[in-house]
């Protein structure tokens, strides 16, 4: 009697593992976290955490309507989808980030979501050491940074917007990385592309660094960073542009380069065009 | 008894300051600006949930509707969140942003200013404005007015403005 019990309880503790889904729902209406929800459209969860656990390796989870779904650790592929109905993360004090995703997650998709930090929290929006996707996000509040991304991944960010960093809005390291169509904006560095202990190269195109104090920089600090920029924004900042180290800036000589207090030293060493 | 009274005054009036949100939400469908503007009991209005956020905090729509006109004064993200909100304009704007101490943001909306309303759309005075994906249609004696601080402007369609969409001064 005694092993019955234990086999069915341990057969019990299988079946949910088993019962995970490849597209997993989510809804501020009618979701809830409870082992008797499904995370289905007909039983969506309520949380991104809880749906995550219910979710395949290389799964999906879609937000139904509109409404805040917590902040979320990310070990496992996986695309996490806003799902245009107006999903918001709101990262609680004593948090380390909106999204985090560890080293072993693979590919990671963050789509059409809005991330709040609020003042005083000392939180990241998302931070990452895997290959991940960044698209149509915005970030705002008072993150310390919008977007880390660090240790031999790869980063493509399109779309996104962050306001007002304590240190970095895009922060790219040991990353190869290409930013589009994204605006960085009253914070203390827009974008920066630092080379630590490996190579850091980043293309960025038909984005604006504007009002930051200072725009773009790109360093040398400890391995070789190089930012290529084509068709970009670089206004309104207290300095444009700053290469530390030998960090180097590559033009396309495309760029709306001006109106900053102090434009920047002349950074732009090659003319691709 | 007296001292009594004023000290739950004070102390009552302290927590309803404490009780300010991150993050608040407003509904056409269920807010009621008497509520606390969380997720589950929503605001009627901006200026509702504006009164009760925090400074560098954000108010976002839940769903369809028109959640009146807002007078900003500290850094704030007000977000139409792409669920169809709306102001209808009246008195002087459909926003008025003046003097706030760090970045204010507003995303998503669409503003609306009646033919009766010689009012602007959004109006910033001294102030470090985002505007994106903003619409602003009817007869705005001005679309969008910056006077001093600085804006970033991004996907925003004014129309019908007389006598000017954009002015920045």
């Amino acid at each position: 009697m005694k092993y019955t019990s234990i086999f069915t309880l341990t057969l019990l503790a299988a079946v949910p593992a088993l019962a995970l889904n490849d597209i997993s729902w989510v809804s501020q209406r009618s979701g809830s976290d409870s082992p008797n929800t499904l995370c289905t459209t007909t039983s969506p969860c309520r949380t991104f955490a809880w749906a995550y656990n219910q979710t395949n390796s290389g799964g999906i989870i879609k937000a139904m309507d509109a409404g805040e779904y917590g902040i979320i650790f990310i070990t496992k592929p996986i695309t996490i989808d806003g799902n245009g109905v107006g999903a918001a993360i709101e990262v609680p004090s004593g948090s380390t980030a909106g999204l985090f995703v560890t080293s072993s997650a693979g590919f990671v998709e963050i789509r059409n979501l809005a991330i709040h930090v609020p003042t005083g929290c000392g939180c990241e929006g998302i931070y990452s050491n895997s290959n991940v996707s960044i698209e149509d996000v915005s970030i705002t509040g008072a993150p310390t940074y919008g977007v880390y991304v660090d240790s031999g991944s790869t980063a493509t960010i399109h779309g996104l917007t962050v306001t007002g960093a304590t240190s970095y809005g895009i922060y790219v390291q040991n990353t190869t990385a290409t930013i589009g169509d994204s605006i960085i904006r009253y914070s203390a560095n827009g974008i920066a592309v630092f080379g630590f202990f490996s190579t850091t190269q980043v293309l960025i195109e038909r984005s604006k660094m504007i009002s930051n104090a200072i725009g773009l920089v790109v360093n040398n600090n400890g391995a070789a960073a190089t930012a290529r920029i084509s068709d970009c924004v670089i206004t309104g900042n207290t300095t444009g542009v700053s290469t530390v180290n030998g960090g180097q800036i590559i033009t396309f000589r495309n760029n709306a380069w001006a109106g900053n207090t102090t434009d920047g030293a002349t950074p732009f060493s090659v003319s691709l065009k | 008894m007296k001292y009594t009274s004023i000290f739950a005054l004070t102390l009552f009036a302290a927590m309803s300051a404490l009780a300010q949100n991150d993050l608040s939400w407003v509904s056409q469908r269920s807010g009621l600006d008497t509520n606390s503007c969380t997720i589950t009991l929503p605001c009627k209005t901006f200026a509702g949930a504006y009164a009760k956020t925090n400074s560098g905090g954000i108010v976002k729509a839940l769903d369809a509707g028109e959640y009146g006109t807002i007078t900003i004064t500290k850094p704030i993200t007000i977000d139409g969140n792409g669920v169809g909100a709306d102001i209808e304009g009246s008195s002087l704007a459909g926003m008025v942003v003046n003097g706030a101490s760090g970045p204010v943001e507003i995303r998503n909306l669409t503003i609306h200013v009646p033919a009766s309303c010689s009012c602007y759309g959004i109006e910033s005075l001294t102030s470090s404005v985002s505007i994106e994906n903003v619409s602003i249609t009817g007869t705005p004696y001005g679309g969008l007015y910056v006077y001093g601080g600085t804006a970033t402007i991004h996907g925003l369609t004014v129309t019908g403005a007389t006598p000017f969409s954009v002015s920045l001064k």
